[in-house]
């Protein structure tokens, strides 16, 4: 039976592999690059938390006039009083949850974009999830992720090697690049009893050896990802000086992702899709309190794991939307526009909040009810792709946008 | 893959594979019986026969999962099954 969208066909395929064995389409090199020790290629890590985080309290503008006024009782206290933000500057404190971050904002290796957004993202999580992940707003019709995009543009035989931590293959990396799929590389194998694993590997990767087309190709890399995994034993060890994760999904996949950069497999992108309560149409306080130390807890021990190979790596952490800049009344917030993108590593300008705030009073949000966006998400990713990764053709990366200087986020 | 493969070995709640109706009129003792059963009967006869050599030639000697199981198991799991 023909399907009419064979792009879905080719997510499920995909999927469907990556329960926990997966990989992308796309020619193999897998095993070249694994020849590749790392040799200080930039790594970009990108962490999606999905939900719609409200970051006018994960960065609060507790020096906005009418932030106190407008968000009630999930306002955070002003630095210096009980549960009172962190002090980043005149303007902005962190939530205190996120402590852990604040020896890199000190220390010049987190810096904030805020007001981020595009308002053709729409107020629907999986528009704006698609929006933000094909890079292309308001157009439902890009059959590529930015990040699959990405890694054609970037030369060389180490450099097509993309991971993704998610269950399925993430927009972000839909299209011809091979992308390794997968929630626990530790387990990264046929899921088969020892009694016939033998025996079940010798049939499979004789069938797809065999095959010429697509599907074949997609089960040799699939092999050659279980083998590459298999002699990488780096992946799966111990975190090094001293770090530890929290025991969260976000602490499990940061984790992971610095056992691949340490292993020097060639990895030039990591994603990692965030679930959680960040969905905070109620109960926000406690959702916020459960969340937001995992997040910090875990970026800390990423960064002092990966100690000074973590010059070459650069994170971003965003959301697909912001939300509104009342409190409802179910002690929440509801869908909005824009929110702040937090930035860790080697080359970022740390210590600084950056993009231009528009303020909270009513004439200055979004439609009387959102943070306003004042830095398009486009060309935060685009400063990242041209002087992280290296890219320098902005319009295929993010088509029918005209990229903007940047925001001097790195240096 | 290790869908199919979950599939075939019971490991999915709520599904199961029924061999005696994937396989159906198969001797399910016999490997190959099973491969050719199940090829006519599932798949309308479009396996390639190199896919239903590879899956009958598994060991009767392992007792579990039954040699019928692992053989609709390679099956599943096999690029013939999967879409493009």
């Amino acid at each position: 039976m023909n399907m009419p969208f064979d792009a879905s066909r080719r997510i499920f395929l995909r999927g469907a592999s990556a329960a926990a064995v997966g990989i992308g389409f796309g020619p193999s090199l897998l095993m070249s690059r694994t020849a590749q020790a790392a040799t200080g290629a930039k790594v970009f890590v990108q962490i999606f938390i999905r939900g719609g985080c409200d970051t006018l309290n994960m960065v609060v503008p507790y020096g906005d006039p009418t932030y106190y006024n407008i968000r009630g009782a999930i306002a955070i206290p002003r630095p210096g009083q009980a549960g009172g933000v962190l002090r980043l500057d005149d303007t902005f404190g962190l939530h205190p949850s996120l402590s852990a971050l604040m020896p890199l904002w000190n220390d010049g290796r987190l810096a904030i974009v805020d007001a981020v957004g595009n308002y053709d993202l729409s107020r629907s999580h999986f528009d704006a999830q698609d929006f933000m992940e094909t890079g292309t707003p308001a157009n439902k019709t890009t059959s590529t992720g930015w990040l699959d995009r990405a890694m054609k543009a970037i030369p060389g035989t180490a450099v097509s090697e993309a991971v993704a931590f998610q269950a399925q293959l993430p927009r972000s990396f839909m299209g011809g690049e091979p992308v390794l799929v997968a929630t626990n590389l530790t387990t990264f194998n046929l899921k088969v009893g020892a009694n016939w694993r033998t025996e079940a590997e010798t049939a499979l990767r004789g069938m797809y050896g065999s095959r010429q087309d697509a599907v074949g190709q997609v089960g040799r890399e699939t092999f050659e990802a279980i083998d590459t995994i298999t002699r990488s034993p780096a992946i799966a060890a111990a975190p090094a000086n001293g770090a530890v994760y929290p025991n969260a999904t976000i602490g499990a996949y940061l984790r992971q992702a610095a056992g691949v950069i340490k292993a020097g497999i060639g990895t030039r992108t990591i994603f990692i899709s965030l679930g959680g309560s960040f969905d905070t149409h109620s109960g926000q306080i406690a959702a916020h309190q459960l969340e937001f130390p995992r997040i910090g807890d875990a970026l800390a021990a990423f960064v002092q794991d990966l100690g000074v190979l973590m010059n070459d790596v650069v994170v971003l952490m965003v959301s697909e939307f912001g939300r509104t800049a009342y409190v409802n009344g179910s002690a929440g917030t509801d869908h909005g526009s824009a929110h702040a993108v937090l930035a860790l590593g080697g080359s970022v300008r740390g210590g600084r909040m950056l993009g231009r705030w528009p303020g909270l009073s009513p004439t200055q949000l979004y439609q009387n009810r959102d943070l306003a966006a004042t830095t398009d998400f486009r060309d935060v990713y685009a400063e990242v792709a041209r002087k992280h990764l290296g890219l320098t053709d902005m319009a295929t990366l993010f088509p029918g946008y005209n990229v903007g200087a940047g925001v001097g986020l790195l240096a | 893959m290790n869908f199919a493969l979950d599939l075939a070995q019971g490991l999915i709640n709520g599904v199961a594979v029924n061999v005696r109706n994937f396989a159906v009129g198969a001797d399910l003792a016999n490997p190959q019986s099973v491969a050719k059963s199940a090829n006519h009967a599932v798949y309308g006869g479009t396996l390639l026969q190199s896919t239903v050599d590879a899956a009958a030639r598994v060991d009767t000697r392992i007792i579990s999962p039954s040699s019928a199981a692992r053989v609709s198991a390679l099956l599943l799991a096999s690029p013939d099954t999967q879409v493009w």
